[in-house]
């Protein structure tokens, strides 16, 4: 009997031992009909797979396949941006005073750090922090993780140095705000954020211009993260760099300023003071100095009162430097003469309250009379009060608007106070004569500097300006500021009248002698004014100011000085007049003006020759 | 009368095998274009393409009834590798599939589990001229102690094509249609408890099993290499991005590019046309294999060349499918392509059966 498709002989494993071939077995032709039956289906069945495979590659390959490049090339083009480097900021002469340096971050690929714990330690000690939270992003499931931006240039060298696996450096040609003298001019140029991102003063009010416009690249990068070294990145946008600024101020003159301010307020102990020199026949302002200041690149580690620019910002009573706009406004309206005199007095009774001159050693004493000069020269605050009085409160409150008081100068600098001057509505009737003499009122020293500017320059007010040029980045001149008029404020006899004033305050008044300089003529006006804290002022303390131009006849600059809360003198004549004097010799000759009695050196006799 | 043995040689399914195999360390050499730390694995494919095609030629020329006289041998000797990973996977805290041979590099016996388990079911099956409950019965008890071993591992792609196997030979060996309803009845109850429960599958490998019915589920886990696989297979587009200019096999997107994911370089390399040409080759490759089917001239014959189409088919397809998102994810090889000394020589070892029983037709005489 056939066994078919059967077993061998014995047993359902076969045997091992049996050498001898199974016996060939015969057919069963019925079994051999169903298993190629189920042959057939068995490859009806993989032909139909194979169909199966087929449509569904085309569907992914052919039908989804541009969606799916698409998503290919998204998925390993990463777009980053191209940071565009931040302007540079020069003095007038093109002398660097801020600009941006290339900077290094540094990034970590957790899937190929092998030991996190020992390289975490590592980064902790380089970078100063610690090491447990650089150990948690060791472990994020992150591609590619900033682990420290913008570190600085010698850690980043010794992390590249130490040449950790996984652990890689990334440059960027821009990223750092860099300035050569980080004190200099630093309430005025401000200071940036990890981001250079403008946050202070210029670089806060010009930040649209130095910025720049970001670009973009593409590049090919793994599932990872990191670009590929084999492919080109390609730039769909070029970055374009920030524009420069050229200032108007001059390192020399801010530096020493800036030194004579410091200098003062700590001989006389003040709280604070602001110093300006300005260009009156352009507005340019050459040295603008504030004290308490700080440091630019560490500015988060001074408080923000010593950050403030308060020439710009601050607002204060400006006392007796003000009496030149009553007498500007008393001459150019024409309703008091030069030859005109006021009864000599040094206390008056104006709507309710008392007026005083100053204790200083220049009280009009009684029973005579004095002129305009008079009062300004030794700057009597009765007799102010009583020109006020003469003139009016519309002439006074008109002047003073002319003068630009009231409103912001348009300098151009962040948080810039228009100072206080009351409307005539809310005038009491003390007001007139107490704003005569510099009290009742506000202003900021930039707004004061420039009225002084018109006086000098002949009675045009103009705006300050802080911006000579912006600069293309190759260095061109994209916009050149020119003087700005804003209006005539006094006509030029007035200014010249005031100006024959203003110099005898340092020839027989106020400012003599601590306003003069040897070799060259100044002139100017000290102020003395008392501080209001609450509506109230504060007995024992006071502002000091001076505020002239130098030479007398044709004024080069005009220089503010403002000591705030002195100790030991309140004067402005004692206190800031001898800073005027300090800074108006040190611009003279900085211009290159040798004074007109210059110090006389023994010749030194030649030496005899022999022949 | 016998033709001489050249005019009887199964010469498609050697030549289309040993073709594909070619095919491969382009492809394999493409996919490590970037990947120093496998550049060599071209040359060693080369290697283990040689030893492979000297197994086919010696297991061609050696009569398949010897295999089923050394069944049971094959069967103890395949039960203790699988035994001994087990130990030393144990051993090193973890999953392990290979025995580590020196020098030579790693073995892996769950490959060649594969082939001697197909050996072991014919016979099995082969026993009787019908086979019966009995027969069924003892064919799963042998099946299912290395399966297991192998699902322990943990290699769930192996014990897969496995059961596939087992499924295939018993719709041939089991006569009466009715057992076999009874059987992919019972199969159909146990895979939906090995699926629906963790108590068989560990939880990570059940959602990679059930991850393409949800493809945009979990896709920085579970789905990434799917999804990623996908994409890359998919951006290959009609033509290709050309060989060895694939980006996101390559740039690491997708994993295991030179092995289990090796369809997605041709895919994304050679394009459509490339996906379609290396499915005709696998088609001439199973047509091929299936004259053995047809050829065979006894039980076993026929139910040992149905196990080793069936694992090829079973292969291809799965692995094809996943990634195209149509199967699951089951870490399994493609033949002939993957990166894999074991697999190879294993695939060429069940070529050079089936070589072997090709020729048998000629033999029998009616």
């Amino acid at each position: 009997m056939a066994r078919p498709w059967g077993p061998p002989a014995r047993g359902a494993w076969g045997s091992a031992k049996r050498k001898r071939r199974p016996a060939r077995e015969s057919i069963d032709r019925n079994f051999i009909r169903a298993a190629t039956l189920r042959a057939k289906l068995l490859f009806y069945s993989f032909a139909l797979m194979a169909g199966f495979l087929l449509v569904h590659l085309y569907l992914i390959q052919i039908h989804d396949g541009k969606a799916l490049a698409a998503r290919a090339l998204d998925q390993r083009l990463e777009t980053r941006p191209l940071v565009a480097r931040r302007g540079t900021i020069f003095d007038r002469d093109g002398n660097t005073l801020v600009r941006s340096l290339p900077s290094q971050s540094i990034y970590v690929t957790p899937r190929e750090v092998q030991d996190k714990p020992a390289i975490a330690h590592t980064l902790g000690v380089l970078l100063g922090t610690s090491s447990e939270r650089i150990l948690a992003k060791l472990r994020s499931h992150d591609g590619f993780v900033l682990i420290g931006r913008k570190i600085d240039r010698d850690v980043a060298e010794r992390i590249s140095k130490s040449d950790l696996t996984g652990v890689s450096i990334v440059a960027e040609d821009t990223g750092v705000r860099y300035s050569p003298s980080p004190r200099l001019a630093s309430t005025v140029l401000g200071f940036t954020g990890i981001d250079e991102n403008g946050l202070d003063g210029i670089e806060y009010a010009f930040d649209e211009q130095l910025r720049g416009r970001p670009g973009s690249m593409s590049l090919e990068a793994d599932q990872s993260g990191r670009a590929l070294p084999f492919s080109a990145p390609h730039v769909i946008a070029a970055a374009h760099p920030g524009y420069g600024l050229l200032l108007t101020l001059d390192s020399y003159m801010q530096y020493n300023v800036e030194r004579i301010l410091r200098e003062t307020v700590r001989k006389w102990n003040a709280t604070s003071g602001s110093a300006i020199v300005m260009d009156p026949w352009t507005g340019e302002v050459l040295a603008l100095a504030n004290a308490p200041d700080y440091d630019v690149s560490r500015y988060d580690s001074f408080p923000a009162d010593s950050r403030r620019d308060r020439a710009v910002m601050d607002a204060y009573e400006p006392g007796s430097t003000f009496k030149l706009i009553t007498a500007a406004a008393a001459l150019d309206s024409g309703k008091v003469t030069v030859t005109d005199r006021f009864p000599a007095r040094d206390k008056i009774e104006v709507g309710g309250r008392t007026i005083h001159n100053a204790e200083d050693g220049f009280l009009a004493g009684t029973g005579s009379s004095e002129t305009l000069e008079d009062i300004v020269a030794y700057s009597h605050n009765v007799g102010a009060a009583e020109v006020g009085l003469s003139i009016g409160r519309q002439t006074m409150y008109a002047t003073m608007r002319r003068f630009g008081f009231g409103d912001v100068t348009g300098i151009g600098l962040p948080g810039e106070s228009p100072g206080i001057v009351p409307t005539l509505d809310l005038w009491s009737e003390s007001s007139l004569p107490t704003i005569a003499f510099g009290h009742g009122i506000a202003t900021t020293p930039l707004a004061l500097a420039r009225a002084y500017s018109a006086i000098a320059n002949g009675g045009l007010l103009l705006r300050p300006s802080l911006l000579d040029a912006v600069l293309m980045p190759d260095g061109g001149a994209a916009y050149r500021y020119g003087r700005q008029v804003e209006r005539r404020a006094i006509s030029a006899r007035t200014a010249a009248i005031l100006q024959r004033y203003l110099r005898a305050v340092v020839t027989r008044g106020t400012g003599n002698p601590n306003a003069q300089v040897a070799g060259y003529t100044t002139a100017g006006k000290t102020g003395t004014a008392q501080i209001a804290e609450h509506g109230r002022y504060v007995p024992g303390e006071y502002v000091a100011s001076f505020v002239g131009y130098v030479p007398a006849e044709h004024p080069r600059f005009v220089i503010l000085v403002k000591i705030e809360r002195p100790r030991g003198a309140i004067y402005g004549s004692e206190v800031a007049a001898p800073a005027f004097s300090a800074i108006a010799a040190m611009a003279m000759l900085h211009a290159g003006v040798l004074p007109a009695t210059p110090r006389l050196v023994k010749p030194v006799p030649a030496p005899k020759h022999h022949p | 009368m016998e033709r001489p043995w050249y005019r009887r040689f199964n010469w498609l399914l050697a030549v289309s095998v040993i073709g594909l195999s070619l095919f491969g360390v382009l492809i394999i050499h493409s996919a490590n274009l970037h990947n120093l730390d496998a550049s060599s694995e071209w040359r060693k494919q080369l290697v283990y393409i040689a030893i492979g095609t000297g197994a086919m030629a010696w297991f061609a020329s050696v009569d398949y009834r010897r295999w089923r006289r050394w069944a049971l041998h094959l069967y103890i000797a395949n039960l203790v590798m699988l035994g001994i990973v087990m130990a030393s996977g144990h051993a090193a805290l973890g999953a392990q599939r290979w025995i580590s041979l020196g020098p030579l590099g790693t073995f892996q016996p769950s490959e060649p589990a594969k082939l001697i388990l197909a050996i072991v079911i014919a016979s099995l099956l082969a026993s009787s001229t019908a086979s019966g409950p009995r027969d069924f019965a003892l064919t799963v008890l042998a099946v299912a102690l290395p399966a297991g071993l192998i699902l322990k591992q943990p290699d769930l792609g192996t014990t897969l094509v496995i059961l596939a196997m087992l499924s295939a030979q018993l719709f041939f060996g089991l006569t009466k249609p009715w057992y076999f309803a009874v059987y992919a009845a019972g199969s159909a109850a146990v895979a939906a408890f090995v699926v629906g429960t963790n108590v068989i599958l560990k939880p990570f490998q059940r959602s990679r099993l059930l991850i393409f019915l949800h493809p945009n589920s979990d896709l920085r886990g579970a789905g990434w290499n799917l999804n990623q696989s996908k994409i890359a297979v998919g951006s290959g587009e009609l033509f290709g991005k050309g060989l060895n200019h694939g980006t996101q096999t390559q740039l690491d997107f997708v994993p295991e590019h030179s092995r289990d994911f090796i369809f997605t370089v041709v895919g994304e390399e050679l394009g459509y046309l490339g996906s379609l040409g290396l499915v005709t080759m696998y088609g001439l490759v199973l047509f091929g294999a299936l004259r053995a089917v047809f050829a065979a001239r006894d039980r076993f014959a026929l139910l040992l060349s149905v196990g080793i189409v069936t694992m090829l088919a079973f292969h291809v397809t799965v692995n094809i499918g996943m990634t195209v998102g149509i199967m699951p994810i089951t870490g399994i090889p493609l033949p002939f392509m993957s990166y894999g000394g074991s697999a190879i020589i294993t695939d060429f070892a069940a070529i050079g059966l089936l070589l072997n029983i090709s020729m048998q037709r000629d033999k029998l005489v009616f």
